[in-house]
């Protein structure tokens, strides 16, 4: 290609075709710009992945590979009809008639368990074992957990 | 398309084809993050010139159309969504951040209403609620979790009513900011509690009443924060 053809001003006075056929953006000098733009590159791919790490913490996956234990307890509550369940997984469980209950392949960690009676629900906090079964005692619930006038 | 050469000088188009994708990527992203949205980030900027793109949903109650009664004797009386006794009614949403307008709700008798905000629907559902409670404790306005269709014993935001409040018979307006882990009602124009949980990021809309409460709701509208 020839220094006209490079340039970036078409031929004066006529039209040639080949101006815009053979035409290529102008190169920018080496050092100028280039380190900017790799430095920028390296910058944003730090951030996205620093973004993905925010968003799979957030979505509790990250517990996952930690593996898995379960729940047992008790429930006392004023008649039968109580459920539990967990934050990873809403399937209810209904207690035993004794208000015994186990709930298995739970996430291990923090987690939060539920349990519901009569369309009211508390929430126990539950550090999950790996591999292994934390006993939350007894759950005492009742229908009225605040003073209401009703 | 060129072949990225680290070694060689000048400007590859392959790096910036690379750095406009990632700049486009880290936006979005970072956008979605913080529940903030694309669109949402579009139709902030385009409110400057004058847009009203901001409204999602607005009901002024002709109809029940938009709604779906899950429990209770829900009815249109006046141009107004009116409920006697308990009940549920939801309208779906696949959105994380919005606020919520009620231009007119009254409780005429009964222990409260409710809001529901971030309702993922259906008789097990997950979401919260702001309540107008003056059957809890002394009165209060509170903000309820609820799980799996149950609502959570304690509240998790309850702030009791001044002295003499007066519950019954007014016309009031109420206003629901939900954005990100943090949530505000007002009541006539006052912030009246606030809350913050992290549980549930999206869902619909609807009302509630419960015990022997009547109340009665006009003029609903969903917006962009």
């Amino acid at each position: 290609m020839t220094d006209e053809q490079r340039s970036s001003q078409p031929p004066q006075g006529q039209f040639d075709p080949d101006y815009y056929v053979q035409w290529q953006p102008p190169v920018i000098p080496p050092g100028q710009g280039r380190r900017v733009v790799r430095i920028a590159i390296v910058f944003l791919s730090g951030v996205l992945v620093l973004i993905a790490l925010i968003a799979l913490w957030r979505s509790n996956l990250i517990a996952l590979p930690g593996g898995r234990g379960d729940i047992v307890g008790r429930v006392a509550a004023p008649a039968e009809g109580a459920v539990v369940f967990t934050g990873t997984d809403f399937t209810e469980i209904p207690v035993a008639a004794d208000g015994s209950f186990i709930v298995r392949g739970v996430p291990s960690g923090r987690q939060i368990l539920y349990v519901a009676f009569a369309g009211t629900a508390w929430e126990v906090a539950v550090d999950v074992p790996n591999q292994g079964t934390v006993d939350v005692g007894v759950i005492t619930v009742q229908p009225t957990a605040e003073p209401v006038q009703r | 398309m060129k072949r990225l050469d680290w070694g060689k000088t000048g400007q590859s188009m392959t790096e910036i084809t690379i750095l406009l994708a990632l700049v486009a990527a880290v936006a979005i992203s970072g956008l979605m993050l913080t529940g903030e949205g694309t669109r949402d980030a579009l139709c902030r900027a385009a409110s400057a010139f004058g847009s009203t793109c901001g409204d999602l949903f607005r009901d002024d109650f002709s109809n029940l159309n938009n709604w779906t009664i899950q429990n209770g004797r829900w009815q249109i009386r006046e141009g107004r969504l009116c409920i006697d006794g308990p009940g549920r009614i939801y309208r779906s949403f696949d959105r994380s951040d919005y606020v919520i307008d009620v231009s007119l709700a009254r409780l005429t008798r009964g222990n409260g209403y409710g809001l529901f905000f971030r309702d993922s629907g259906g008789p097990k559902f997950n979401g919260y609620s702001f309540q107008y409670d003056p059957g809890y404790g002394r009165g209060a306005f509170i903000i309820r979790k609820w799980i799996n269709g149950n609502e959570l014993a304690v509240p998790i935001a309850r702030v009791e009513a001044p002295a003499g409040y007066d519950w019954y018979g007014s016309d009031r307006t109420v206003r629901l900011e939900v954005r990100g882990n943090t949530f505000v009602a007002s009541v006539d124009g006052q912030p009246v509690v606030q809350a913050r949980d992290s549980s549930f990021n999206q869902g619909g809309i609807g009302f509630r009443s419960w015990d022997a409460s009547s109340a009665c709701f006009d003029d609903v509208s969903v917006r962009r924060p």
